[in-house]
């Protein structure tokens, strides 16, 4: 019989607490998206039956009533399917990384759900996110939950490194055949020593890190047949530059 | 008349919220951003101020210091999405005078809201003295 060693319980531990951290996000995510469209669907009926119930409405014309009942329905209509189509995406996003039909895909599309996804677990409120994406960048062909995936490890780890100066760059562009994206932060910057392990997985420098983010990160570019670079200088920050090949 | 400021980035939010406040007789005005939310703060000096935790542009508790600063005692409720214990923590901290959960129930609010402004009427009470 094996036993479990000291670094097989380190390395269980560590995939456990990445899952917690991602049903967090998710969590957070639900709580977050779903409540406003919930506050007003719920808000207008409620304030039309409490208008009723208190008499407000009792001297307004029949058809004005009726009018008032239907925009209001037709606003509960609008935010009900509104909270379908968060759930579908956020089902979408969480659903287990079965192989899936690489497709044609808009990296930029791609990022912006990353960032609302961010938004919601982490607040992005104050920090500055310098998109420098042109619209006419040509699709490439992925994995849509991986190329969701990269983005969504690479900015939060981009978030997680800031210091004093609050800003993230997000830059893209077409190189040859592929699109280079590079994700700049103003933190603190990678140790020179540190740089050859930081793909290694369950190598970190965080007090709560799994040590699985990059891992991922370079997993996946590598299977959607792109590559990964990181340039880091201690107290200035840190770049990582995604090619991805176009379609 | 008693004054009411909204604060939240969703337009459709301020709206309702807007449109139950004003039939019962407050005077409202609204925000959907933290520079217009401290601009009215300072024109309008409301009685109480609804305040959304999480807004795009900037962050509901820095609002909340600024609006300290221009006037320590204006009654501020934090409204947020999750019950974020550290948030309010901190938002009690800078004088926050209540806190509500999405998704809003209009009478909680109203409760909250009336508590608040100093009354112990409720909230049936006050439609009858609003009128």
């Amino acid at each position: 019989m094996r036993r479990t060693s000291p670094i097989d319980v380190k390395r269980a531990e560590a995939l456990q607490r990445e899952k917690m951290a991602f049903l967090d996000m998710l969590a957070s995510a639900i709580n977050h998206e779903i409540a406003n469209p919930l506050s007003i669907a719920r808000g207008q009926c409620e304030a039309f039956v409490l208008g009723w119930k208190e008499g407000l409405y009792k001297d307004k014309p029949r058809d004005e009533l009726i009018a008032k009942s239907v925009l209001i329905m037709e606003r509960v209509i609008k935010e009900t399917d509104r909270i379908a189509d968060i759930t579908k995406r956020l089902t979408d996003f969480v659903k287990p990384g079965k192989a899936t039909k690489p497709q044609k895909i808009n990296v930029a599309d791609e990022i912006a759900e990353a960032l609302t996804f961010l938004n919601a677990e982490i607040g992005l409120s104050d920090i500055e996110i310098k998109k420098d994406i042109p619209p006419d960048l040509p699709f490439i062909t992925a994995d849509k939950k991986h190329i969701q995936q990269i983005f969504f490890n690479v900015i939060k780890n981009a978030v997680q490194a800031l210091k004093e100066r609050r800003a993230i760059e997000i830059i893209g562009k077409k190189e040859d055949s592929y699109l280079r994206f590079e994700i700049k932060d103003a933190g603190s910057g990678i140790r020179e020593g540190d740089m050859k392990k930081i793909f290694v997985p369950f190598f970190t420098t965080k007090t709560n890190g799994t040590g699985l983010g990059l891992f991922i990160v370079k997993q996946l570019t590598e299977i959607n047949k792109g590559r990964i670079e990181i340039k880091s200088k201690i107290g200035e920050g840190t770049s990582v530059i995604l090619y991805l090949p176009i379609a | 008349m008693t004054k009411i400021l909204l604060v939240d980035d969703e337009i459709d939010v301020c709206d309702f919220m807007l449109r139950f406040f004003e039939e019962r007789n407050f005077e409202v005005s609204s925000a959907t951003n933290g520079n217009d939310a401290l601009l009215m703060m300072e024109e309008n000096r409301p009685d109480i101020i609804l305040l959304d935790i999480r807004m795009k542009d900037r962050d509901g508790i820095e609002i909340l210091k600024e609006m300290r600063n221009i006037n320590g005692d204006a009654k501020v409720v934090m409204v947020t999405c999750v019950d974020d214990a550290e948030a309010m923590k901190e938002a009690k901290n800078l004088g926050a005078a209540a806190y509500i959960t999405k998704p809003l129930v209009l009478s909680d609010l109203m409760e909250v809201v009336l508590r608040n402004l100093g009354g112990r009427r409720s909230f049936f009470n006050l439609r009858r003295n609003l009128r």
